[in-house]
């Protein structure tokens, strides 16, 4: 097994062109997946690609229609950053702790897969792309073409990712809920993102995603669509109805965390209450 | 008083602070063999066969053990009072594994690496067997947790491992069930208590060598360090006077170190080898193979008339003890003893109940040792009580409870493992306890709810507690004091500081008897070849037994120094007057200086010290009221604790920081138990929560404000009027953040902990049943 410390991104893509490896960010899912017992380095059994300080992949820079943000940025940049949308800043206080805020990244967190990526739910909501890159190509994907399931994504061996693009939007109303054990330093037993436009009281886009409460982040953009154009008075008088749609698909879990009955009754009420308050 | 109720710094804050070596692991020998054990996949089976072969033959590997490797004799690892009020149910090593996480066997080898190896190279066969899971269906079940013939009771406790029975119980004053029957109204309600981790930041760690005189010498993280000497002189055949105890600064215990872990293991590795040894626990061995707190079902009825006058108490328990009886017994007795006193002005009360064995990690002393259990099930009933009589929860506890001057025939009846003593409460606050604290916490304008928003309420809840200070006339304490020349003391004393500050509030006793500042007065703790006996630190005991040993020893060498100056002074001793500094008559002087340089170096020398001891014949409880605000989101059933209001009579407070240091510490662990803490096992018996990362216990974000008030109060039998304080701050939460929890949204929560799952679990029962 060999450490490799690119300092490029060309290095790095030559790197990874020759083999699976595992891809290192901030490590703070895969220093504890791979933990040994106490004292012990971690059991990592493939060559490692150490990515968290290659410059090339620390920058947020604003594009035609849209903001990029480099895939080793730290969490706790974004969380500064004024350009960063309100909502994913929102939802980035919420994760981890401080201490793996400053390491931590959204690639990282992407790559991770886990149904209860706090900063994943959010990314979902923005209509995220994340830029796929290796020597040969360069490729954009929605992210929930990305993230397939649990530790599942579509990301090749040969790729890493480049950098994760929002799409501009404005919103009249955005809300982040997280349900955790404790304050901080807890994952998720349900976490919710709603954002929603208002014009002349009509909807012109509404987005709803959930966390932990489904195989991904779950997203229904089917329904989501049904409301578009609608009063928000008549989208109000639906609140019930579409709970229930919602109850229909998702598909929480029992766990140590929690239980499926109360991730169904909560993302219920987290969705009626988010809708109410369009009346 | 000049230091005594004064917060003085603790003596060893700033060396800890600064990294200095402190704790057990920092005294291990650089070649140490590092001991680990192989621990059981299984929640019981029988080992067939193991074949150590391929340990043995590593490079490294000094040492295997097996079940057939060591002396067969029962002993119990709970460091108390001897002999024993727990059962003799454990061997170093058994053919049995009784509990997910139980020792196989254990090897030694050069390093860590070497050790784990060894482990994974080992294999056994196990005969899994049935365990028993869940401890209500533990009594006469047909697979018995003990089925082996040679373990035994030290005296009658109620043993039957035949019937799955490691202790049972049983009081009543007048007849319970007649006056029941007579009263207007009866409650009767069951709750549940979890297998609560202690979560101490300092793992069990502990080490050996032999030293130059051919004797063991173990460093230990123990709370009882001459309990450790005695056990391990007894089951491992070894003279006591061949071993010698060392505990220096205990990262934490909570009880948790109230007990032998690692001491059999590495000791019997030294004994053989010669060679020095170490053992500390990883974070999942203190989690899976050291003690829980012993989970409870409480069954309570209370019967009261309509005018609120509160008539009896029935209380059943049904207590988990998992594998092992330590501590089954006296855990159990605590949740009566120190719960049913509150309200003592009842016609009938019974207290009864079975303490049964499971394949569970074993559960041990903690912290409010079985009082907290005990307080939840009869404060939450209490506050169903007074629901059903539309009576103020307040003034119906105001009526009913204990008062100053008043006594309970509990004390007498009830003591650890055995009767109790009778005794007057010659100091109870608790009136003003709950007056301030309802004060404090604005109880007038927010009983029982206000309304936040569409979603959110704020509510309150309260429930009172009290504990002890000590066993009476098991408990024992004592300390030496020796005056050394330039005027300076050390105190040398048995009891053990685990973090919360003993040494220096026996520093501030001694210092305050000798009227001395208290950086003249060096203390050394816990080490059976210097320091004097302590039975060691639990049961509340520090303060109140230790301090009134070292203040009998201070006061005994204050007596001698004044002897000796008096005959220099060539005066009768009575008219010799001593400030701390100087002894003075009216027309002369001689400086504490001088006269102990003097008595060094000079004329007449001889080495001035006095040694005493204390041992409790009363047990002084402390009382305190605990008021919660919580604010709650009846969208998810979460809620946040936004302020904790205590109000304590501990006595005199012997240092305030340490005491409000204290009764917090016990308020945010007992909010863990209350609000965060689940303890699950999988189906085969595997505890699920086994990590800091699933294991939950509250951070600085969810503990927003913790408010501690001390009522004036002054105990005559304790040292400077001080009674306990370690244990009663822990006990008051499950109750009162359920009853905030019933007061916000009207859902009873029975079952710790207060989780939001199950809140909103019972509001969807509630709405089902109103609709």
């Amino acid at each position: 097994m060999r450490h490799i410390i690119p300092e490029t991104l060309e290095e790095a893509l030559h790197v990874i062109a020759q083999g699976p490896t595992i891809k290192l960010a901030g490590g703070t899912d895969i220093m504890v997946k791979h933990r040994a017992s106490q004292g012990l380095a971690a059991k990592l059994r493939q060559d490692v690609v150490y990515l968290l300080n290659v410059p090339d992949l620390h920058y947020i820079r604003k594009e035609d229609n849209g903001l990029r943000i480099g895939g080793m940025v730290p969490i706790e940049t974004l969380l500064h950053h004024d350009d960063v949308p309100k909502i994913l800043r929102d939802t980035l206080l919420d994760f981890a702790s401080p201490g793996l805020r400053y390491v931590a990244t959204l690639a990282g967190n992407i790559a991770n897969a886990s149904p209860a990526g706090d900063a994943l739910v959010t990314l979902y909501a923005l209509d995220a792309l994340v830029r796929l890159k290796s020597l040969e190509r360069t490729r954009d994907v929605p992210i929930e073409a990305v993230i397939v399931g649990p530790s599942q994504t579509t990301i090749q061996d040969d790729e890493l990712i480049e950098s994760v693009f929002l799409p501009d939007a404005s919103f009249t109303h955005t809300e982040w809920r997280k349900v955790g054990t404790r304050r901080a330093d807890a994952i998720s037993k349900v976490a919710f993102t709603g954002c929603v436009t208002l014009d002349n009281d009509i909807v012109q886009d509404i987005r709803l995603a959930f966390g932990a409460v489904f195989k991904t982040v779950y997203r229904n953009r089917s329904l989501e669509k049904a409301l578009i154009g609608q009063h928000r008075h008549d989208v109000v008088k639906q609140s019930d109805a579409l709970c229930e749609k919602y109850l229909e698909n998702i598909a929480p879990i029992d766990d140590q965390r929690s239980n499926a009955s109360y991730r169904n009754t909560v993302t219920k009420n987290l969705l009626k209450a988010f809708i109410e308050k369009l009346s | 008083m000049k230091t005594v109720k004064h917060t003085v710094p603790s003596v060893d804050g700033k060396g800890i602070m600064m990294g200095r070596k402190a704790f057990t692991d920092d005294f291990a020998e650089a070649d140490s063999l590092v001991v680990k054990v192989l621990r059981s996949p299984h929640a019981f089976a029988r080992i067939r066969a193991i074949d150590v072969s391929k340990a043995r033959a590593l490079e490294g590997v000094e040492m295997v053990i097996t079940h057939h490797d060591v002396p067969r004799k029962p002993f119990t690892r709970a460091g108390q009072g001897y002999p024993e009020p727990s059962p003799h149910d454990k061997f170093i090593l058994d053919e049995y594994v009784r509990y997910v996480g139980d020792e196989v066997c254990a090897v030694a080898a050069v390093d860590e690496k070497t050790a784990n190896a060894a482990l994974k190279s080992i294999e056994v066969d196990y005969e899994v067997l049935d365990p028993v899971l869940a401890f209500e269906d533990a009594i006469d079940n047909d697979c018995v947790v003990h089925p082996e013939e040679d373990i035994h009771e030290m005296f009658p406790i109620g043993f039957e491992p035949k019937r799955n029975l490691a202790a049972a119980y049983q009081m009543e004053v007048a007849d319970v069930e007649a006056v029941l029957k007579e009263s207007d109204v009866v409650v009767k309600h069951s709750f549940y208590t979890q297998a609560q981790a202690h979560v101490m930041m300092e793992p069990h760690t502990v080490n050996a060598r032999i030293d130059y005189q051919n004797r063991l010498v173990l460093y230990s993280s123990t709370q009882t360090p001459f309990h450790v000497r005695r056990i391990l002189s007894q089951t491992l055949d070894v003279p006591m006077q061949k071993i010698r105890v060392i505990k220096p600064r205990v990262g934490g215990g909570f009880g948790g170190k109230q007990a032998l872990h690692g001491e059999m293991f590495v000791s019997l590795v030294t004994l053989k080898t010669g060679k020095p040894a170490k053992m500390v626990f990883t974070r999942k061995e203190v989690f899976e193979s050291s003690y829980t707190r012993h989970p409870m079902r409480i069954d309570i009825a209370l019967g009261a008339n309509k005018d609120g006058t509160l008539k009896a108490i029935d209380c059943y328990a049904l207590s988990d003890t998992g594998a092992y009886g330590e501590h089954a017994l006296t855990v159990f007795m605590v949740a009566g003893s120190k719960v049913l006193p509150l309200y003592n002005k009842v016609d009938a009360v019974r207290f009864h109940g079975h303490v049964v064995y499971t394949n569970h990690t074993p559960a041990g002393a903690y912290r409010g040792y079985g009082a907290i259990q005990g307080n939840f099930a009869l404060e939450s009933a209490i506050d169903m009580l007074c629901e059903k009589l539309n009576i103020d929860p307040l003034a119906f506890r105001r009526k009913n409870m204990i008062a100053e001057g008043e006594t309970s025939p509990i004390f007498e009846i009830m003591g650890e493992g055995t009767e109790g003593t009778a005794m007057n409460m010659e100091t109870c606050k608790l009136d003003e306890c709950l007056m301030r604290g309802k004060a404090l916490i604005g109880w007038d304008d927010k009983y029982p709810r206000v309304k936040v928003d569409e979603d959110r309420y704020r509510a309150v809840g309260m429930a009172i507690a009290m504990q002890g200070s000590g066993i009476p006339y098991i408990d024992m304490g004592s300390a030496s004091i020796k005056l050394n020349d330039d005027g300076f003391y050390n105190l040398t004393v048995g009891a053990t500081d685990i973090g919360q500050g003993s040494d220096t509030i026996l520093a501030q006793i001694a210092a305050e008897a000798l009227d001395a500042p208290v950086e003249k007065v060096i203390v050394y703790s816990s080490d059976t070849d210097l320091t004097p006996f302590d039975v060691g630190a639990y049961a509340s005991s520090t303060t109140y037994v230790s301090g009134n040993a070292v203040l009998r020893a201070a006061q005994s060498l204050r007596e001698k120094m004044i002897e000796e100056a008096a005959k220099v002074l060539n005066v009768s001793k009575t008219s010799v007057a001593f400030d701390g500094k100087t002894f003075s008559t009216a027309d002369n002087s001689i400086s504490l200086v001088d006269l102990s340089n003097r008595l060094t170096y000079n004329d007449d020398q001889k080495q001035l010290a006095a040694t005493d001891s204390y041992v409790g014949h009363k047990s002084p409880p402390p009382f305190m009221a605990g008021f919660v605000e919580i604010e709650i989101d009846q969208e998810t059933g979460e809620y946040d604790i936004l302020d904790y209001v205590s109000v304590v009579d501990c006595g005199v407070p012997v240092n305030p920081a340490l005491a409000r240091g204290q009764v917090e510490g016990g308020i945010v662990q007992g909010l863990g138990m209350a609000v965060f803490e689940k303890s699950a096992h999988t189906k085969k018996g595997r505890l699920i929560h086994n990590d800091m990362l699933t294991y939950k216990i509250p951070t600085s974000f969810d503990i927003k404000s913790l408010r501690t008030e001390f009522t004036e109060s002054y105990e005559k039998s304790g040292p400077y009027g001080a009674k306990s304080v370690g244990e009663i701050g822990i006990d008051t939460p499950p109750a009162a953040v359920a009853n905030a929890v019933y007061n916000a949204l009207g859902v009873r929560i029975n079952t710790l902990p207060i989780t939001p799952e199950r809140i909103v679990h019972a509001l969807h029962t509630l709405n089902k049943e109103e609709k």
